[in-house]
């Protein structure tokens, strides 16, 4: 964790607003510019009216009412305009960066959700978004409005009487020491408030993914200690980062007044000695609110810009993880002649946390061989899917996937992108996402037509249970599902496969819920879909090695093949 | 779900219930406030003294009041200060409060509400209302007092010093009041929508990281990135709508502030000249009209956040509203369980639907449960056996019917006592993402290191556990992620198994497991099953055939109980639902002998 922000996370917030620099830019600039006038205004405004009363002169009263009116009916408009502009142009920024980061989550490997909980990213993408967001719509625009409050203030001290800007300035400047001390190690308490957050929501994701878990068991009155810790902390942090800021709003009151009082006593000494307009040190006392304002909030508005500082380094950092590699270790080629489809040569495999599984094996599936997978729990059986879809990268050893030229135009080697479009996959856990049944099967095949949505059910024999339902294809699945039994889930899950209807299949347990009734069905529908295809499928039944070409059985990390002998 | 509409009285009252228990640091942030604007006023005076000593010429007069000033200065910064602090700390624990009453309240509350809500929707709303309410109890909430109090206070001294000067610059309250609620009637569903969209957006998210793998091997990226972009950008709709209204704010503000100033300075300089009023009295009048310009100013923002906050909290104020469970605390009886009683659960003409409209799940279920004997729950797919678990165990509670469990209706019972003696192994196996140790500990969280071996091994998990990186103490990843299917499903056995309780529900508990694995299991509940009751949903003829008795269910409907070889015989439909296991199993089939 840093200490203090460094001229690269200020790049890196800036650049967020990037595409929009300039109507953002005009919007703020023009917003502050604005609204500083108005209280500079102010500050001539009364030195007319009490040299007018001074001098008795109601010339200067005239000047008065007409410049508030004139403000008054301009700054209208212009502040309207401009805040609207700047603060669409930071919720449009916004905007591209939350996509941004989606579509990089997306292409992330699986391995980076290993470590890093959805309930981290979710709150990334609001907590830290939402502070990013105050910088561009609140932070930025202070520091431009103080600045030009302060300079305006400056400049028409100076007019006035250059002696009092040259005073001030020079208070200002000592100031703004003052609430450096204040602003120390700001980014570190703002970045330890912004993981607690996030640690707040993964408990709560894990407590109502866990319900059933946490009804059934003893173990709520333990979470909910946890959380409560968990929140006291919280609590701490978030006291920690408003103590600072208590510390410099009081600070600034100090020199606010102090300023305030000091100009009054210098300026009486210079009227009692009669060197000065009365009405000019009043004005000067009215524009002091501005130099004061700049050096004592400016730090302020420093100091609040910590948080969203921290907040685009974390979310920059999640846009330099590294994606998913393209090229990976699956090697794709097309070639007609080649009847060997699947190819895995010497393959040994470990996971990142050392969990040893592959062992230098060796593995071949023929073109439109079907393939049974066998062994015990936990012998790597779905390590080999993952491998063979390029989910996780091998470190040793070649994988081969040779493909008919199906479509022309393809290259004759290709990425992992290309290498998916060709595999149907059924998941060992039938995993649905929260939308309805139809765009769950649709996912199979995008731009699918209803009848082939229907017909992929039917297949799946889902289609009957689907029509039972009181909103039959638009029935929401809940979260992964759970609005479904588990033989219904697995059967979606089926069907999204037979809708992709791709070369090569791959099936991990694909039946493995189902009653035994429906799955002798579903096994007829689908040795009739895998015909003329590649398939492994795995299994731990038996009654499913029927049909196979070859049997490899995997166990301690090394692979076994058992090819029937074709009679 | 109902839907409430909160009045500002419904929602003052609410915020006043987790206030109270620290409101003594609020009310002491006003009344330092109090001696703030004391203070403010205090320093308007002298300031008029400092003027008016200054054109006098009194030198001795001018210099100790400067003195006065520096000191109410200093001491009034440190009042600053402690009246920050201690508005942090109301903040800070009453936002704390609500937090864990809201985690609470989730850990309470039905199933039902669980399963029919995205929980990372959930978590993202929660997570962003609570945002919004901190920040407003924080920063709105003091000035609903403070600016107030500030107006009057501000106003009565102007009226001691001119009354028609102070008429005139507060003549524009309504004003502020009437515009302020103006335009930000529509604040409240605003904010209400942004946190709807939080909450869609959480919903995304989850389903992108939890399905990803699916995700890739679909090619779905592109897709998800639209569904995605589709609800920011609406976000940035709704957002634009409130930057148009917060933009329309500012002309309003120019006239706030302008205004009173104008016309003071138009009356206050004929005056003047007609030395009905001092420069000095003038100035000191202008530096206190900033304390009712501020405050007016005020208005219609705080109007506008309190709108705000109603529809930004709207969502944790339903969830907290949402009914919890049926924990009839008033029950305190223990649990029975004696070998003698007849039944351990019965069902008594149970119907049951999740849905208001369609066929019901459960139709006029009746079995009993005797004790200590092995049970089989088997039928297709969807006709409501984990229902029935869900059920026993009180997660969905039934309207026809009546469910007896431990001799007693369920609905009379405390949930949690009831649940303390019932072990369940879902269908699904869920992991925290914890220790394996801690995972299998949930089942009795004081367990000892050796119980928690023996429960491992009981489920034919400890030498695969003894394989991982860090053994007992490898982190399983959210959901389980680092472990295999079957692995998964051990370790929910061997947690099920450590708890120990009479009552044994098991929902296809050897599903992915292999052959052996799912024998050595078996073998466990055989002994299990001498002492405990046993209920086992299965679809495996190898399990089901070792239960004492079998329970048939069809499309909702309990269709047939006996012994596999009574079943087999004159079940219709668990002949159809095994005719195709029973042909290549090596099982000698009684039905068939008979031919
Ligand atoms: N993401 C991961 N990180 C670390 N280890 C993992 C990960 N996924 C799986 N493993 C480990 O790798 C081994 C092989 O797991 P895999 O899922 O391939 O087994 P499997 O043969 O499919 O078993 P099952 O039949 O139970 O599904 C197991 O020991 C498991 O704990
Ligand atoms: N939470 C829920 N909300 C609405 N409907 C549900 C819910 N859970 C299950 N159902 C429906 O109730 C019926 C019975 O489901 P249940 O899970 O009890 O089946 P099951 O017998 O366990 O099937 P399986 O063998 O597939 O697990 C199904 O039609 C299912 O779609
Ligand atoms: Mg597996
Ligand atoms: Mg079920």
């Amino acid at each position: 964790m840093k200490k203090t922000s460094t001229l690269k996370d200020y790049i890196a917030l800036l650049q967020i607003i990037k595409p929009r620099t300039i109507p953002f830019v005009i919007g703020t600039v023009g917003h502050g510019a604005v609204s500083a006038s108005i209280y500079i205004m102010i500050g001539l405004i009364m030195k007319f009216m009490v040299d007018s009363a001074v001098k008795d002169n109601s010339r200067y009263l005239t000047y008065a009412i007409i410049l508030s009116l004139a403000t008054a009916v301009g700054a209208g408009i212009l502040l309207y305009a401009f805040n609207y502009l700047r603060n669409k142009c930071a919720k449009h920024a916004m905007a591209d960066l939350q996509k941004k980061v989606f579509t990089h989550i997306e292409h992330l490997p699986n391995r980076y959700f290993e470590k890093h909980h959805s309930g981290e990213v979710i709150s990334k993408l609001s907590n830290d978004i939402g502070s990013i967001e105050n910088a561009f719509t609140s932070n930025i625009y202070m520091i431009v409005f103080a600045v030009f409050f302060g300079m305006g203030s400056i400049v028409s001290m100076f007019i006035l009487d250059w002696r009092f800007a040259v005073l001030f300035i020079a208070i200002g400047a000592l100031t703004s020491y003052v609430n450096v001390f204040f602003s120390r190690n700001l980014r570190k308490i703002n970045d330890k408030l912004l993981e607690r957050l996030g640690k707040l929501t993964e408990k709560t994701i894990d407590l109502i993914s866990g319900i059933v878990l946490v009804k059934m068991f003893p173990i709520r009155k333990k979470f909910i200690q946890q959380y409560s810790d968990l929140s006291e902390d919280t609590f701490q942090s978030y006291k920690d980062s408003q103590r600072k800021n208590a510390g410099i709003e009081s600070m600034n009151f100090f020199i606010n007044w102090g300023t305030y009082v000091l100009t009054l006593v210098i300026g009486s000494i210079l009227f009692l000695s009669n060197s000065r307009e009365f009405g000019t040190i009043i004005a000067i006392g009215q524009l002091l609110n501005g130099v004061t304002f700049l050096f004592g909030s400016i730090n302020t508005f420093i100091g609040n810009l910590h948080a969203p500082l921290a907040a685009a380094s974390r979310i920059k950092a999640i846009l330099e993880e590294e994606t998913e590699h393209l090229n990976g270790s699956v090697v794709v080629r097309y070639a007609d002649n080649n009847n060997e489809c699947i190819v895995l040569k010497d393959v040994s495999f470990d996971y990142d946390d050392g969990t040893h599984v592959l062992d230098n094996i060796n593995m071949l599936v023929k073109q439109g061989e079907i393939a049974v997978l066998s062994g015990p729990s936990g012998s790597g059986k779905s390590t080999i899917i993952k491998i063979l879809t390029g989910l996780v990268p091998i470190k040793h050893g070649e994988v081969y996937v040779n493909l008919k030229q199906f479509k022309s135009g393809l290259s004759s080697e290709t990425s992992v992108l290309q290498l998916r479009n060709v595999i149907s996959y059924i998941p060992q856990n039938a995993f649905l996402f929260d939308t309805t049944i139809r765009e769950n099967i649709s996912f199979g095949r995008l731009g699918a037509t209803n009848d082939e949505i229907i017909m992929a059910a039917k297949e799946a024999h889902a289609h009957d249970f689907i029509m039972s339902l009181p909103d039959q294809y638009d029935t929401m699945v809940g979260s992964n599902g759970v609005l479904l039994s588990g033989g219904q889930k697995q059967r979606i899950a089926i069907a999204r496969c037979i809708l992709k209807n791709a070369p090569i299949i791959l099936m991990d347990e694909a039946t493995s819920s189902l009653d035994p009734e429906t799955e002798a069905v579903v096994q007829k529908a689908l040795a009739t879909l895998i015909e003329g295809k590649t398939v492994i499928t795995i299994t731990h039944k038996k009654e499913s090695y029927g049909a196979a070409d070859v049997i490899y059985t995997l166990a301690n990390g090394t692979l076994k093949e058992d090819r029937m002998v074709i009679s | 779900m109902k839907k409430t509409n909160y009045t500002e009285e419904g929602i003052a009252k609410w915020f006043y219930n987790y206030i109270k228990p620290h409101k003594i640091w609020l009310i002491g942030g006003i009344a330092l406030s109090l001696i703030i604007i004391f203070v403010e006023v205090v320093l308007a005076y002298y300031l008029k003294q400092i003027i008016d000593l200054a054109l006098e010429g009194e030198k001795g007069l001018f210099i100790q009041t400067v003195l006065y000033m520096a000191g109410i200065i200093l001491f009034s910064t440190a009042i600053i200060y402690f009246n920050r602090l201690f508005l942090i700390q109301f903040a800070g624990k009453t936002t704390k409060d609500i937090r864990v009453a809201v985690y609470s309240h989730l850990s309470n509350i039905s199933v039902k509400y669980i399963e029919k809500n995205n929980g990372s929707e959930i978590a993202a709303r929660q997570n962003s209302g609570i945002t919004s309410i901190e920040a407003f109890l924080r920063y709105q909430m003091p000035e609903l007092f403070f600016q107030p109090l500030r107006f009057l206070v501000a106003f009565a001294c102007m009226l001691y010093i001119d009354w028609k000067l102070t008429l005139l610059s507060s003549m524009l309250v309504p004003l502020a009041i009437f515009l302020g609620n103006k335009i930000s009637k529509p604040y409240g569903s605003y904010y209400n929508e942004l946190n709807e969209r939080q909450g869609s957006k959480g919903r995304i998210i989850q389903d992108a990281i939890s399905g990803l793998s699916i995700l890739k091997i679909f090619n779905l990226e592109g897709i998800f990135a639209q569904k995605h972009a589709s609800i920011i950008d609406q976000e940035v709709n709704t957002s634009l709508k409130i930057f148009k209204l917060n933009s329309l704010m500012e002309p309003v503000q120019v006239v706030l502030r302008l205004m009173p100033f104008v016309l003071c300075v138009i009356l206050g300089g004929y005056l003047i000249t007609q030395d009905v009023l001092t420069l000095g009295t003038l100035m000191a009048f202008l530096q206190l009209q900033n304390y009712i310009i501020e405050p007016m100013n005020k208005i219609p923002h705080l109007i506008r956040d309190v709108r705000g906050i109603e529809g930004a909290s709207s969502y944790i104020r339903e969830l907290l509203n949402e009914t919890i469970e049926n924990v009839n605390e008033t029950d305190s009886s223990e649990v029975h369980i004696d070998s003698s009683s007849e039944n351990v659960i019965k069902f008594n003409n149970v119907s049951f639907r999740y849905r208001d409209e369609g066929e019901p799940v459960l139709n006029n279920v009746t079995f009993d449960i005797a004790p200590n004997k092995m049970y089989a729950l088997v039928g297709a797919n969807g006709s409501g056996k984990s229902t029935i678990f869900k059920l026993i165990t009180g997660l969905y509670s039934v309207s026809h019917g009546s469910i007896e469990v431990f001799n007693r209706p369920l609905d009379e019972r405390n949930l949690n006592t009831i649940r303390q003696h019932i072990s369940l192994v879902s269908q699904d196996s869920h992991m925290f993402p914890m220790t394996v140790a801690e995972n299998i500990a949930i089942g009795l969280p004081e367990a000892s290191t050796e119980l928690i071996r023996n429960a491992a091994k009981m489920a034919n998990a400890h030498d695969f556990i003894m394989d991982l990186p860090n053994q007992y103490d490898t982190i399983v990843g959210q959901d389980g992620m680092n472990l295999s299917g079957g692995q998964k499903q051990r370790i929910s056995i061997a947690r099920a198994l450590l708890k120990n309780a009479p009552l044994i529900l098991l929902d296809e508990p050897t599903s992915a497991l292999d052959k052996s694995a799912e024998q050595s299991l078996q073998k466990e509940l055989d002994i299990l099953a001498d002492n405990r009751t046993v209920i086992v949903i299965a679809h495996s003829l190898s399990t089901i055939m070792k239960a004492d008795h079998i329970i048939v269910m069809n499309q909702g409907e309990v269709v047939g109980i006996g012994t596999h070889e009574e079943l087999l015989d004159n079940n219709l439909v668990y002949h159809q639902l095994y005719k195709n296991q029973i042909a290549s199993h090596d099982v000698a089939i009684p039905g068939d002998v008979a031919n």
